[in-house]
């Protein structure tokens, strides 16, 4: 459908503007963000769009409550990727918010990064909670700790945090790798109390396993909206459901028709091929009889 | 059970682990169609193409991929493929020189026409995608001795956008890896793509099989059949005679012995737990 | 201002990038490479941030006599150390029995006989870990927990070859019932996740790019 426009279009210029094979991804893109906007601003204007309840996300609040009571301090684990990695980024969006807690409760909050860029905004994002609370004295520089670039090293640095300061909570919210049960197994041997959660899917069932509370693929990416009820995230997180109904509905579509007619003639390749043809711009193949 | 001390778990694996370790019996393992693809891939390539070697393992990983990334420079460079080897690990490139002096010259290949070592390049996937936007841009030197990279005659065919490259590999420990050269490179340029992963790695590429990569080696395992494919018409290990790749078959298949050792123990301390569970909650 | 020149420029930066994607014109994809260099380049000015950030923190906990002082002089003796002896040999200053120079013979040697083998200790503890957690955490609470637990048994059954009696015969049921959930289950639950998450990723890269998710500038 798209496509064919985009070729007369391009017939008339010289030089190819657009890809055609990704015309699809492009439209996608397109009515995605569309969708974006349209829910951003009807949220903005006082529409209610509910989010369901996420268990590991209450957990913060109680985590962080029980250190207070103990008197130990929290720790974040901000992950092990880069600032460009989008769950580092949401990760030090939440830091802010725990941030604010500890600093209501006068609580210390240990943040160990393994990267220097990490560093600064883990800096800035714990300062902004703290002063979010009305306690900027709460900020303690020192809790703030790059510990090595180097992921086993981070590690085992992070293990280290937690068998002698002991944090009666421990937060663990970004992008994880191997290290991921090495944390949440020291962690549990300390007794602390343990949040995780990362939408990296295979270390998804070690969090599960080793902690109390896990918040898992996309819940990481609702967690800002949910604890924050901003207009603009909210309106994201309903694009987002609305996108995934539309690709479920293509999905089941493909299925229906590829099971129905799983084989077209050379005369007439068959509705399947058709519709792969007008939705995704893939060409017309002879598999006929 | 909260008062039981895990220590004794750590004993239990280190006496399994230990003592199958001396035992010293390979176990054949039949291939996979994925790793059978990824054999055929290589195999179907012409003499003369080039290959771009990615190195994207460390220590920590070694045990599982070194053995298929050497299996790999084997099949590579027996077929008279080139290899452009490059690292998005700054721990990988030291496997990269002791691979290539090992077995170039078990081959007669030479430096600079039968394979290149480009080295590490920090920015982990914004430096893969640089990579398949110009490799020209991406390295000044190689690693080896700093030759300026115009003055590499295997580089001498290769474009911008990947076009002269016949297939790119990734031996991928984690991020970056297989999952980032796939969408920086594999969804943007025509370029088939093999991989050799760590087993945790190895459930998601399910999901990208056979459409956006052509076949992978998982973990051990993955690595034990590949090698024995590759090493089928290689003489048989002599003992005493320096390592070949026909001892790192054997080895591998005798860490099968060891692994099946430890994936019972650890069902049978599952059964165990479940069993404590129901009879703890029972007796309440 | 202060604000809104990192916006424009994260914008300008992020639909360059974007539109290289989709359009092969010379002009974009001359500026998308100009691009991924500048990003190339921060990437390895960010290690020298790190170095910075890394003297920082520890010579000040050592001058003020911090319990752990000694492990961080270790520390920062070590990173001199590596980097110096790096640098020595890349440029040539050190001459090798041989008469050689130029080569990374020490680092080599280092990145053998020190980094190895404490990388790989490290990596090898998971193995005790995955036991340990295995044991307090895989119950059969709910039949969710059982179909898991299930499927686990069969996959770890599956992967190896089984060295008890009639480990065969087990091994030629479990493995095309591993095949199942691997190529079929596993594979369907796989792009159902990866889809959640990429719209994820998506949304947030579209609203840092349009300006409208602004916390990377502590807003």
């Amino acid at each position: 459908m798209f496509t064919s426009v985009i070729l007369a279009v391009q017939a008339a210029a010289e030089t190819p503007l657009i890809d055609v094979d990704k015309v699809p991804t492009l439209v996608a893109i397109l009515i995605f963000g569309g969708l974006m906007f349209l829910f951003q601003n009807q949220a903005k204007k006082g529409k209610e769009i509910p989010i369901r309840r996420i268990a590991g996300l209450d957990a913060l609040d109680e985590a962080i409550g029980r250190s207070t009571e103990m008197g130990r301090p929290v720790l974040y684990v901000p992950g092990i990727d880069e600032i460009k990695e989008i769950q580092t980024i949401y990760s030090m969006m939440i830091l802010r918010h725990v941030a604010r807690k500890t600093a209501e409760f006068g609580t210390p909050l240990i943040v160990p990064v393994k990267d220097s860029v990490v560093m600064t905004f883990a800096e800035e994002s714990v300062k902004q909670g703290c002063m979010d609370a009305g306690r900027p004295d709460a900020y303690i520089a020192d809790n703030i700790r790059y510990l090595s670039n180097e992921q086993f090293a981070y590690c085992a640095g992070v293990a280290g945090i937690m068998t002698r300061e002991e944090p009666a909570a421990n937060i663990m919210l970004g992008m994880f790798f191997a290290e991921s049960l090495i944390l949440a197994e020291s962690g549990f041997a300390t007794g602390a109390i343990q949040v995780a959660g990362t939408a990296k899917q295979h270390q998804l069932p070690f969090f599960v396993a080793a902690c109390d509370y896990t918040i898992m693929g996309e819940e990481y990416f609702a967690v800002t909206a949910y604890l924050t009820r901003e207009p603009s995230l909210v309106g994201t997180i309903r694009a987002s459901d609305i996108t995934k109904i539309l690709a479920i509905v293509l999905i089941v579509v493909g299925v229906v028709l590829g099971t129905l007619y799983p084989d077209g003639t050379k005369d007439d390749p068959g509705p399947l091929q058709h519709f792969r043809a007008f939705f995704f711009a893939e060409p017309i193949a002879e598999t006929g009889k | 059970m909260k008062d039981f001390d895990r220590r004794w778990i750590f004993l239990a694996m280190g006496i399994v682990v230990v003592s199958l370790f001396t035992l010293e019996k390979p176990t054949e393992m039949p291939p996979s169609e994925y790793v059978q693809s990824y054999y055929d891939t290589i195999e179907a390539l012409p003499e003369g193409s080039i290959v771009m070697l990615s190195a994207d393992f460390d220590p920590a990983s070694a045990a599982e991929l070194l053995p298929t990334y050497q299996a790999t420079i084997h099949h590579l460079l027996r077929r008279n493929i080139r290899v452009i080897n490059v690292a998005t690990w700054p721990a990988a490139p030291p496997y990269t020189r002791a691979g290539f002096d090992e077995i170039a010259p078990l081959y007669g290949k030479a430096y600079g026409t039968d394979w290149v070592e480009l080295g590490f390049i920090p920015g982990d996937d914004v430096a893969m995608g640089s990579i398949g936007q110009s490799l020209r841009s991406a390295y000044a030197t190689d690693d080896r001795d700093s030759t300026p990279i115009a003055e590499l005659p295997l580089l001498d065919g290769i474009q911008d956008r990947m076009e002269g490259i016949e297939v790119l590999i990734s031996m991928s420990a984690g991020y970056p890896g297989i999952l980032e050269w796939i969408a920086q490179v594999g969804g943007r340029y025509e370029v088939p793509i093999l991989t050799a992963t760590t087993a945790v790695q190895t459930p998601d590429l399910f999901a990208y099989y056979p459409t956006q990569l052509s076949g992978f080696a998982g973990a051990a395992t993955g690595a034990t059949q590949y090698l024995q494919l590759v090493t089928v018409d290689m003489p048989v290990a002599v003992e005493g005679e320096p390592e070949t790749l026909v001892d790192v078959k054997v080895n591998n298949q005798e860490r099968m012995l060891i692994q099946a050792g430890a994936h019972m123990l650890i069902l049978l301390l599952i059964l165990v737990g479940n069993l404590l569970y129901f009879f703890t909650k029972g007796s309440r | 201002m202060k604000r809104e020149i990192p916006i424009a420029m994260t914008m300008l930066a992020g639909l360059i990038v974007t539109a290289a994607f989709f359009s092969k014109a010379p002009w974009l994809q001359a500026a998308n490479a100009e691009l991924l260099s500048w990003a190339l380049i921060f990437f390895s000015v960010a290690f020298l941030l790190g170095i910075g950030n890394l003297f920082r923190i520890n010579l000040k906990q050592i001058a003020m006599r911090h319990p752990d002082w000694p492990y961080k002089a270790i520390l920062l003796i070590t990173l001199s150390g590596y980097l110096i002896l790096g640098l020595l040999e890349i440029e040539g200053f050190i001459v090798y029995g041989d008469g050689s120079l130029g080569n990374k013979v020490y680092q080599d040697w280092i990145h053998g006989a020190v980094f190895k083998p404490l990388q790989a200790t490290m990596f090898s503890l998971l193995a005790f870990y995955i036991a340990s957690a295995a044991f307090r955490a895989f119950r059969a609470r709910s039949f969710e927990a059982t179909l898991l637990l299930g499927a686990g048994a069969v996959v770890m059954l599956a992967q190896v070859p089984l060295p008890i009696p009639g480990g065969s015969a087990i091994g030629s049921i479990v493995q095309p019932m591993q095949h199942f959930l691997m190529a079929f289950v596993n594979t369907a639950g796989q792009k159902a996740i990866i889809m959640g998450a990429a719209l994820g990723v998506l949304a947030t890269g579209l609203r840092i790019v349009l300006g409208i998710e602004r916390s990377y500038l502590s807003e």
